[in-house]
């Protein structure tokens, strides 16, 4: 504050700050949503298109406290003195509390306007926001948002990493990003600040902490490029909802999960980030939708790349911890009707397997080069569905990270033998296991959108990511996609067949599935082989998320090999002290990322279990008070021998 | 067993303290005279029965046990409505079992009618060398709240018979006094004139069990 006192006075203050440090330290007064008068509440802070989300206060009576920072590159406009537009300059801040199921629920939101408070001289301002419904709405009492509010210039301590800028000029600020790239790309100044620990890892946070602990990631490395960012503590705590990372795809497992859940909160929020919103959104919808009907559709075609996965995972089910850190993270209720699909248990020999994923991962470090890495001889029928397929996926796919999750959904899927492949997979293309983990989380979410997001119209998306993707995917494509593409259309195809001779194709292929399905959900327009299949799951466009990095990436891409390739030599070595049979192998792999990741799941998970009990307990409760009150004898204890146990 | 009813009253009892306090063991004992080593934690909500004699009346207790009281809301409103008596239990080793007591306490006042006659037992009273909670504050806290006390123990059986009993014959004194309106919905007590069409006939069970031995 001192420094903005001294500056001078007025709007054209002396020092233009280049940064606005957003510390979200609490609530109060919030809405009760959850059991019990609490609340798992969350916010979501936003300065232009740039979002991020804070952890998850679960439980909370009301005043959850976060404290959890994000950074926000200021837009040139305000700092000079400009008008900059009263959207890029307003601080969005958006309470909701995540739901178990369906959509997450609006607390409450609050707008700052970061042009008046820089014109009011401090530096610093910690200060008590109002939160007000949604505009429209009639205005109940919400509570407040306590927000510590710094400006800074040349923010090097930029605690989190901004994965969703570059790309992305979907956003009506689309300007303001396309500086910002520029200085991300020269500077590397990440502005980024995301905060998304919520209900599962959200893949970007694992690629954050993957690139600061390993930097095994090339791509996301350009991102974090930055050491400054990296050292920060925050960052691994936030992740950046709206992401537009360049290799890997945004969405998190927590993102369908919900966090988003309100629709006023979409709105508000840039294109971009709606779309990824919606994603998100549809995922966490209702099981009940038709899009469900996928799922519990026994035959695999019917089933999209959700499907896929799943029928990958129930062969591997036992251990739902995936390979390569690409751990699938089941899905509770809907495994089930997986499992008819999975293809028949596979005990694959894990050697064929691990040459193969090595062999993928092989190509995946090699991407860059556009010319399809030739996967292992057992590949061959892949290949020939390959080709057709992967040319129109290149067109379609924008996203190439869902192909990688693909992969690693099979890898998963496989036996533990073949989690250890995976795992060398992973480690050699970090990259990829971002992508699959994003892949993994968009297939969950798919799932759940599928169900859940009927309603919401999501189609046009696709298509305008069509347009977006031709470009930047292209490039993206051509290192990833490239090289799992002809696998993955390979597979597909393969799993059309029902039957793959190899247990491990069956697990690619179902992955391929996926993936090919998620392709063409994107892209319904695509004349793909598989499309039939494909078109039950379409509804969701989403899954294809703005990937728009294309060019920074690639360059990181090429250092993030060669570091992969030795990440993958360490993992296996770590891999090999467990053996496969052992229950702990398929977690010794895990990253401690994916390990967060796997206790987030496992929680959300518990914590569904537990409203299941509670309902069956509500039930229980009125059922006994029928007896208790019409046939009380029932409960009477047998005279003779108690039904209890254990007498002496 | 000849005539429909043996016994004049129905007295419904109910079983409250918190978890591992020995409720269920208590209920035991009274009705089997046996003692449950390891007893299962009770789940839902069950009932007990057994005539005693009070002032040459026959009186059948129905003993109502449940555990769950957090999770059964409704169950547990149902539990408490019309209970003639209720025994309040703690654990004289456990001193938080003790220190719950006026929250059940509140329970008990708020959900019951005013008549329903209270019994404080300190349970697990074999237990002399593992006492937390002294005869003497038990008492002074019951002597207080207007509640009868005793210490027993479901193991041996001290003082189980005595509670029931206490409790019973608190109750028949309230009815020969008049206090305790009969006609009252929510009583707890059924009057059975030796006749199958007693007066009020609530919902409670039908006594026809009595002497099946099932």
């Amino acid at each position: 504050m001192s420094l903005a006192a001294s500056a001078g006075r007025g709007p054209g203050t002396m020092w233009s700050p280049t940064h606005v440090q957003v510390t979200v330290l609490q609530a109060r007064g919030l809405r009760a949503k959850g059991p019990g008068g609490t609340s798992d509440a969350y916010a979501v802070i936003q300065v232009g298109k740039e979002k991020y989300a804070t952890s998850v206060s679960e439980r909370s009576l009301g005043a959850p406290v976060w404290r959890e920072e994000a950074t926000f590159e200021l837009p040139p406009l305000l700092s000079s003195g400009t008008a900059p537009a009263a959207a890029a300059a307003t601080l969005q801040l958006t309470v909701l509390h995540r739901a178990l199921l369906g959509l997450d629920k609006f607390l409450g939101r609050a707008e700052v306007d970061l042009r008046e408070l820089h014109r009011d001289q401090s530096r610093r301002k910690k200060q008590w926001y109002t939160l007000k419904s949604k505009p429209g709405k009639k205005d109940k009492e919400r509570g407040e948002i306590e927000v510590d509010i710094q400006f800074m210039r040349n923010n090097m301590t930029a605690s989190m990493f901004d994965l969703s800028m570059k790309d992305k000029s979907r956003n009506p600020f689309g300007k303001l990003k396309d500086k910002i790239k520029g200085k991300n790309k020269d500077n590397t100044s990440d502005t980024a600040s995301a905060i998304v620990p919520s209900t599962t890892p959200s893949v970007d946070s694992d690629d954050e902490s993957f690139s600061k602990d390993k930097k095994k990631k090339s791509k996301i490395k350009t991102l974090f490029s930055k050491p400054s960012l990296q050292k920060t503590p925050l960052s691994q705590s936030m992740s950046v909802l709206p992401t537009s990372k360049p290799d890997k795809v945004l969405l998190r497992p927590g993102d369908f999960q919900s966090r988003w859940g309100d629709e006023g909160d979409n709105e508000d929020e840039s294109s971009s980030a709606s779309e990824v919103m919606s994603q998100k959104r549809t995922s966490s919808t209702d099981h009940t939708q038709p899009n469900q009907s996928n799922f519990s559709l026994p035959k695999k075609e019917g089933l999209s790349f959700l499907g896929g996965l799943r029928s990958k995972n129930d062969s591997l089910s036992r251990s739902n911890v995936c390979i390569n850190g690409n751990h699938v993270y089941m899905e509770q209720p809907e495994a089930k009707s997986e499992i008819r699909e999975s293809s028949p248990s596979n005990s694959p020999s894990p050697q064929g397997f691990r040459k193969r994923h090595l062999f993928s991962s092989t190509e995946n470090l090699a991407a860059r080069s556009p010319k399809e890495p030739g996967e292992g001889g057992g590949m061959s029928s892949d290949r020939r569905l390959s080709d057709s397929s992967t040319k129109d996926s290149m067109k379609s796919m924008s996203l190439p990270s869902y192909r990688p999750l693909t992969t690693a959904d099979s890898r998963e899927g496989l036996s533990p033998a073949n989690m250890e492949v995976a795992t060398k997979e992973t480690k050699d293309s970090k990259k990829q296991e971002s992508k699959k983990s994003s892949l993994l989380s968009l297939v969950t979410g798919k799932k759940d959108v599928a169900k859940g997001s009927e309603g919401e119209p999501l189609p046009p998306v696709s298509e305008k990511e069509k347009g977006r993707k031709g470009v930047l995917v292209e490039a993206q494509l051509r290192e990833e996609d490239l090289v799992r593409r002809p696998e993955k259309d390979a597979v597909p195809v393969a799993s059309q067949w029902g039957s793959s001779q190899n247990p491990f194709e069956d697990a690619q292929i179902s992955d391929l599935e996926a993936s090919v399905e998620s392709k063409c959900e994107p892209k319904p327009p695509v004349p793909v082989p598989r499309t039939p299949q494909t078109r039950a799951v379409k509804p969701r466009p989403h899954p294809v998320k703005p990937m728009n990095t294309t060019a920074p990436k690639i360059t990181n891409s090429s250092l993030g090999t060669a570091t992969i390739i030795s990440e993958n030599l360490i993992n296996e070595a770590l891999m090999k002290k467990y053996q496969p049979s052992d229950p702990a192998f398929a977690y010794a792999q895990l990253t401690h990322d994916e390990l967060i990741q796997l206790v987030l799941k496992q929680k959300e998970t518990i914590s569904k279990k537990e409203f299941q009990v509670r309902e069956l307990e509500d039930y229980i409760d009125n059922l006994l008070v029928r007896v208790m009150e019409e046939t009380p004898n029932i409960l009477r204890v047998p005279a003779q021998t108690g039904k209890k146990a254990g007498k002496m | 067993a000849t005539t429909p009813y043996n016994y004049s009253y129905i007295f419904k009892y109910i079983i409250i303290g918190d978890m591992g306090v020995g409720k269920s063991c208590l209920l035991h004992q009274f009705t089997e005279k046996k003692f449950m080593a390891d007893c299962p934690h009770t789940i839902g909500v069950e009932f007990g029965t057994r005539i005693i004699e009070v002032s040459g009346q026959k009186i059948k207790l129905q003993i109502w046990d449940t555990a769950g009281q957090e999770r059964f809301r409704a169950v547990t409103r149902s539990y408490y409505r019309g209970a003639a008596g209720a025994l309040m239990v703690y654990d004289i080793t456990r001193r938080s079992t003790y220190n719950h007591l006026s929250s059940w306490l509140t329970d008990a006042r708020n959900l019951t009618n005013p008549n329903t006659v209270i019994i404080l037992i300190g349970n697990k009273a074999d237990l002399e060398a593992q006492r937390d909670v002294t005869y003497e504050e038990a008492k002074q806290f019951a002597e207080e709240n207007g509640l009868l006390f005793l210490e027993a123990s479901a193991k041996t059986g001290e003082n189980v018979e005595d509670a029931f009993l206490e409790a019973a014959k608190k109750i028949y004194q309230n009815i020969q006094d008049g206090s305790l309106d009969l006609n009252a919905a929510e009583s707890g007590v059924q009057h059975k004139p030796s006749a199958p069409q007693g007066g009020r006939l609530t919902s409670e069970p039908q006594p026809q069990r009595e002497g099946c031995g099932c």
